[in-house]
Parts: structure tokens; C-alpha cells; sequence
């Protein structure tokens, strides 16, 4: 066993690193959100534009959103499971976990352009009174503008309170170092696992896949989820790793904790594919139209084949490359290692929402295949469109890293008198 | 001593030495030091590795952290031999599926095709599971040199304790820098609760 350390020997705060995190977050958000609106503009050609407008931004910005919301639900969810199992291994990092769920109410900030403005382009598929007639009376009596804002703002104000009460209670304990509020906070964990996991399908059901209003999954909101608790924990490394090169915290988090960090990226992998794949094999074996219809796109036609590439990065980049690469003790106890994974983990996070959200846009094939100045048929290509969504993505990163910092700019980076903290100090993995 | 000093089947040499004696007065077999906690154990086997002894080995009632490296084992290679039972029952899985569906009795069933990858996954991934489980589990047993029914251990009443509350080290007689003398000196000092000499 290694000799405890004492935390408070080392910088376990922002300070001076908050301002900076907000300002340069706040300012690379603001650009790569104008890059992605300029490449929407002028990296699309102008006849396919005529088809296609403004709706690539609004695409690009969905995913975005989802990609921040996710790094805020598996923040909550891993709070939660520490909580529940009464973990002790990751108390020293179980702070920046907390932070990243607090977020969610500016999450909710990001999502404000889309519930008031722009739901009418990107959900069109079900709000346009034109296209949705064939949905039935059922669907649409789900599927409304109103009740779709009052769902989603409902969610995140459920995951918000969830989020203060264990952030909230966190930081009483700092000050008051009561172990009683540890033992609160496990007895409520299990029923705020089961809202939590009602209100993500809810969330994704709408945000997600309802674009495909006449396509469901049961299994789509573990979909969401599976990707999210990954690259949450894909970010959590890097957060970890980026704090230790700044002076915080650069003692008790040990190759031990990145380990069991990764242990959890690389489970979260495999969970990934595994549910793609249940979801996908039970559409290929039952081979209802209704269904394999959301898959047929990567299969055939001419302007298809640039989303069965699409399909090949996934199994390949979301899966096979990150499950050789974690698989490795070396790599996961190796900072630099585990951190270069991690970054193509994220990337691949983005490239899987991508997936979700483009290939099925409504005015396709037109939009992706049109018609060129000499009459010849032409097609956008995937590239144009994945750097639109990514800069998208960077942008509203950006934009969430800094209402991070705002949340833990005020307090310890770690637990400080957590009952479980010296446990987890000198933890080490057997 | 201890209350298993009258226990039948040990015998104790005198008091003044401090070096008990169990099992029967033939050759000696090895030498057993009992500890009363794992970090007794943890001290006493980093310097079991550093005085360079090779036959010996630590027995503990649970998985004590950071042994292994008390001990100085080296990485298992037990990765490696999963990693290539689990690639052989993935081809193995694929291959099986391949030869009955497509080659040997291809029969066409709902418009499916012969072969396809899709519909193979589920095998090809519950064979790879068992191949690499079997890796595991068999080759943790060939290392770790398992079934053993014997160990010269067994003949101290005291190491029955091992599975309790207990931590011993042995050292074997086969070890080159074995010396029943000063083998249960060197392990008197390092704070072994009891030194034990086995006999035949």
C-alpha cells in the first residue's frame, strides 16, 4: 500500500486557471460556431444549397448540443454509480464529475436556439402539417411542438435538480465534513438511477429520433446513453491529465485512477457496440421496411455510398481501434497514452452523432444529389458536411468547457473531507 | 508458544532458539514463517526478494495488494494466451458458421443469404468468449502449476491458519541459498510471529 498523501500540500482549486478556461473557451466557441456557419454557407455548392439552405447549420448545431449533453449526463450518471455502490477508488476525481452535471443548465442555454427557432426546420418531418400526415393521429398527438419543449426543458430541469442535490450536497460536506451526508446521498441514488434513465430515453426519443419520425428503436435511448457514459469518461482522462500539466491536483490523481478511467472508456466502448449492433442485427433479421429503411441509406444507390463510408469509420474508428488500443494496461496507466486514445474516442463520439443526424435528412436525396450548372447529377460529399458539423461540435465544446469552469471556479477540485477520500488517495489497483 | 504447541503432528524445538520444528525427523523440507498482518508480509517478502531466494512463495487467507511486487514476480503472460484464444474461437466461430450454413448444407431460409456477417456475430462472439475464458481460466491453472495436492506446508498445523487470519511465506529446501539454519534465522528477522523448520 503507498503512504497516504497529503492533499493539502498541492493547488486543488481553479484560481487563476478559471479565467482562462472561460475566456479562451468563450472565444474558441465563438469561432468555430462562425466557422461552421461560413462552411454551411460557402463549402456547400450554391445549387445544392438551394435545396438544402440553412438546415445544414441547424444539423450541425443539434449535434453539437448533443455531444456537450452527453458529456453532462455521463458526468451525472457517474456520480450516481459512485454513489450507489459506495465506490471509493474515485472520490479525487468524482468532483470534476459533479462540475460536468452541474452544467447542464447551460446546456439547457445551448438547446434555447433550437426549442424556439429552429425546430421547425430540423423536426420538420413531423412539424410540417404538409409532410406529417401519414405519421397518425397517435404519433402526432405525441409528436407536437409544445409538448416536445415541455419534454426536453422538463429533462434537463429533472437531471438539474438531481445534479444540485449531489453537487450541493458534495460541497456541504467540504465545509462540514458530516459522513451522514454521504449515506443521504447513496440512499437516494438508486430511484434518481431510474428517473435518470426513464428521462435519457424520453430526451433521446426527441432530440434524436424523432428526425425519422416513422423509425423506431426501443433500444435507442441506451444507444445514446452507451455513447455518452463513454466519452464522458474519454474527457474525464483528458480533464484529469490537462489539471495535473497545470499544477492541480498533480499528487493524488495517480496512474491509478487513469487506469480505472480507462477501464471504464473501454467497457463503455464495447457496451457501444454491442447495442449497435443488437439494434441493428434484430432490423437486418426481421427485415420489416419500416425498419430496415433507417439502414437502407448505407447500403445502396449512388449518392449512398458516401454514408456507407460513413458506416465503415463507426464499426472501425468507434470500435475496433479503441477496443485494441484500451485494451492495453500500458495504455491506460500511461497518461499521454490514454489521453491520445481518449481524443479519438471523442472524435468518434462526434462522427456517431454525425451518423444520426445527417445521412437521414428529410430533403435527401435531393439535397445531398443535385443538379449542377451543366445538368450533370453531383453530390455534396461527406466531407464538407462532417467538417460543418465538427466545427459545430468544437464550437459548442468550447462554450461548455467554460460553464464548467464557471461552475468549479468557487470551490476544491476534489472532495476535501469526503469520508471515502483518504480510500481513494491510496488507492491501488490489485 | 502459541496454544497449538500440544496440537498432535508438531513438534517444537527449545525455546531459546525460537525456531519451531513441524512435521516428522526426516530430511528437511522448507521453512515456513507466519505473520500477523499483510503488512508484516508485505515487508518481509520485498526482503525475501532482495536476499535473491527464487523458491519460495507467499500464502495469504485473501488477495493482499501490491504483493506482487513485494515479491518481485514478473507481468503474467496469462494477456497474451487470452488474447490468442479469444482471436482463435472468433476464427474458429466464423469459420464453423461458414462451412455448415454456406458450404456443407446451404440451405436458403426466408431470402437470406448463404453467408452473411450479421447474422454470425452472435456465434462468432459466444465462442470467442469461451475460448478466451477457457485461456484464462486453463492457463492460470497450468502457471500456476495447479491441481497440487501437496505442498511441504501442509505438514504445519499452524498453516491452517492461512485460509483464516494468517500470512505466511515459505522458502522450499530446493532453493540454492537455502540453509535450514540460516534460512529460519533471516526470516526471524524480519518479524515473522513464528519461524517453523519442516521435516520429511
Amino acid at each position: 500500500m503507498r503512504a497516504p498523501i497529503d492533499i493539502t500540500l498541492e493547488p486543488r482549486r481553479l484560481d487563476a486557471l478559471a479565467g482562462r478556461i472561460i475566456a479562451a473557451g468563450v472565444l474558441l466557441g465563438a469561432v468555430f460556431l462562425l466557422c461552421s456557419w461560413l462552411l454551411s454557407q460557402y463549402a456547400i455548392p450554391a445549387e445544392a444549397r438551394a435545396l438544402f439552405s440553412e438546415k445544414a447549420f441547424y444539423l450541425s448545431y443539434l449535434v453539437g448540443v448533443c455531444f456537450v449533453l452527453s458529456l453532462s449526463l455521463g458526468g451525472l450518471f457517474f456520480v450516481l454509480i459512485q454513489h450507489v455502490t459506495g465506490a471509493g477508488w474515485s472520490v479525487v476525481v468524482r468532483r470534476l464529475a459533479e462540475g460536468l452535471a452541474m452544467a447542464m443548465p447551460f446546456v439547457l442555454l445551448f438547446l434555447f436556439p433550437v426549442l424556439f427557432w429552429w425546430k421547425g426546420v430540423i423536426y420538420e418531418g413531423w412539424m410540417d402539417p404538409a409532410q406529417n400526415a401519414h405519421l397518425g393521429e397517435q404519433k402526432l398527438g405525441y409528436l407536437n411542438a409544445e409538448w416536445f419543449s415541455a419534454r426536453v426543458i422538463g429533462c434537463i430541469a429533472i437531471w438539474t435538480a438531481i445534479a444540485a442535490i449531489y453537487f450541493g450536497g458534495s460541497l456541504r460536506q467540504d465545509a462540514s465534513g458530516d459522513p451522514r451526508i454521504s449515506k443521504r446521498l447513496k440512499f437516494i441514488a438508486g430511484p434518481c438511477i431510474i428517473v435518470f434513465a426513464l428521462t435519457l430515453t424520453l430526451a433521446a426519443f426527441d432530440l434524436l429520433m424523432s428526425l425519422v419520425p416513422e423509425w423506431y428503436s426501443t433500444i435507442f435511448g441506451v444507444y445514446y446513453f452507451a455513447g455518452s457514459a463513454m466519452v464522458f469518461f474519454a474527457f474525464l482522462a483528458n480533464a484529469m491529465r490537462w489539471l495535473q500539466r497545470n499544477g492541480r491536483l498533480s499528487h493524488s490523481i495517480t496512474p491509478e485512477h487513469y487506469h480505472d478511467v480507462g477501464k471504464f472508456c473501454f467497457a463503455f466502448v464495447v457496451f457501444w457496440a454491442y447495442i449497435a449492433f443488437s439494434q441493428y442485427m434484430l432490423m437486418w433479421y426481421a427485415n420489416l421496411p419500416e425498419e430496415t429503411s433507417y439502414y437502407r441509406i448505407f447500403h445502396k444507390g449512388e449518392f449512398q455510398t458516401q454514408w456507407g463510408i460513413l458506416g465503415w469509420i463507426l464499426i472501425i474508428g468507434h470500435f475496433f481501434v479503441p477496443f485494441l488500443l484500451l485494451l492495453s494496461r500500458h495504455v491506460k496507466r500511461n497518461p499521454a497514452a490514454l489521453v491520445a486514445g481518449t481524443v479519438w474516442v471523442m472524435l468518434m463520439h462526434y462522427v456517431d452523432l454525425f451518423w444520426l443526424v445527417f445521412p437521414h435528412e428529410r430533403s435527401a436525396p435531393a439535397a445531398w444529389v443535385y443538379e449542377s450548372a451543366g445538368g450533370v447529377m453531383t453530390s455534396i460529399g461527406l466531407f464538407p458536411l462532417l467538417l460543418t458539423g465538427f466545427c459545430a461540435t468544437a464550437g459548442l465544446v468550447g462554450f461548455y468547457v467554460a460553464a464548467v469552469a464557471i461552475v468549479l471556479r468557487g470551490c476544491s477540485l476534489v472532495p476535501e473531507r469526503d469520508p471515502r477520500l483518504p480510500e481513494s488517495l491510496v488507492f491501488e489497483n490489485a | 508458544m502459541s496454544a497449538h504447541a500440544d496440537q498432535p503432528g508438531t513438534r517444537f524445538g527449545t525455546p531459546q532458539d525460537g525456531v519451531a520444528h513441524g512435521g516428522g525427523s526426516g530430511t528437511v523440507l522448507g521453512v515456513l514463517a507466519e505473520f500477523g498482518n499483510e503488512h508484516g508480509i508485505l515487508a518481509a517478502a520485498e526482503r525475501v526478494r532482495d536476499a535473491g531466494y527464487r523458491a519460495w512463495d507467499t500464502h495469504t487467507p485473501y488477495p493482499v495488494h501490491g504483493l506482487e511486487k513485494a515479491m518481485g514476480l514478473r507481468a503474467s503472460p496469462i494477456p497474451w494466451i487470452v488474447l490468442a484464444a479469444g482471436i482463435t474461437g472468433a476464427g474458429s466461430g466464423l469459420l464453423m458458421q461458414w462451412w455448415m450454413n454456406a458450404y456443407d448444407y446451404a440451405l436458403t431460409i426466408s431470402g437470406k443469404p448463404l453467408w452473411s456477417i450479421p447474422a454470425s456475430i452472435p456465434v462468432t462472439f459466444e465462442v470467442t468468449i469461451l475460448l478466451s475464458a477457457f485461456g484464462a481460466f486453463f492457463g492460470m491453472l497450468a502457471l500456476n502449476g495447479l491441481p497440487r495436492f501437496y505442498h511441504f506446508a501442509f505438514h504445519s498445523n499452524r498453516f491452517k491458519r492461512a485460509t483464516q487470519d494468517r500470512f505466511f511465506i515459505s522458502i522450499d529446501a530446493r532453493d540454492p541459498g537455502f540453509s535450514a539454519e540460516k534460512t529460519a534465522r533471516f526470516l526471524q528477522g524480519l518479524g515473522a510471529a513464528s519461524v517453523e523448520v519442516i521435516t520429511d
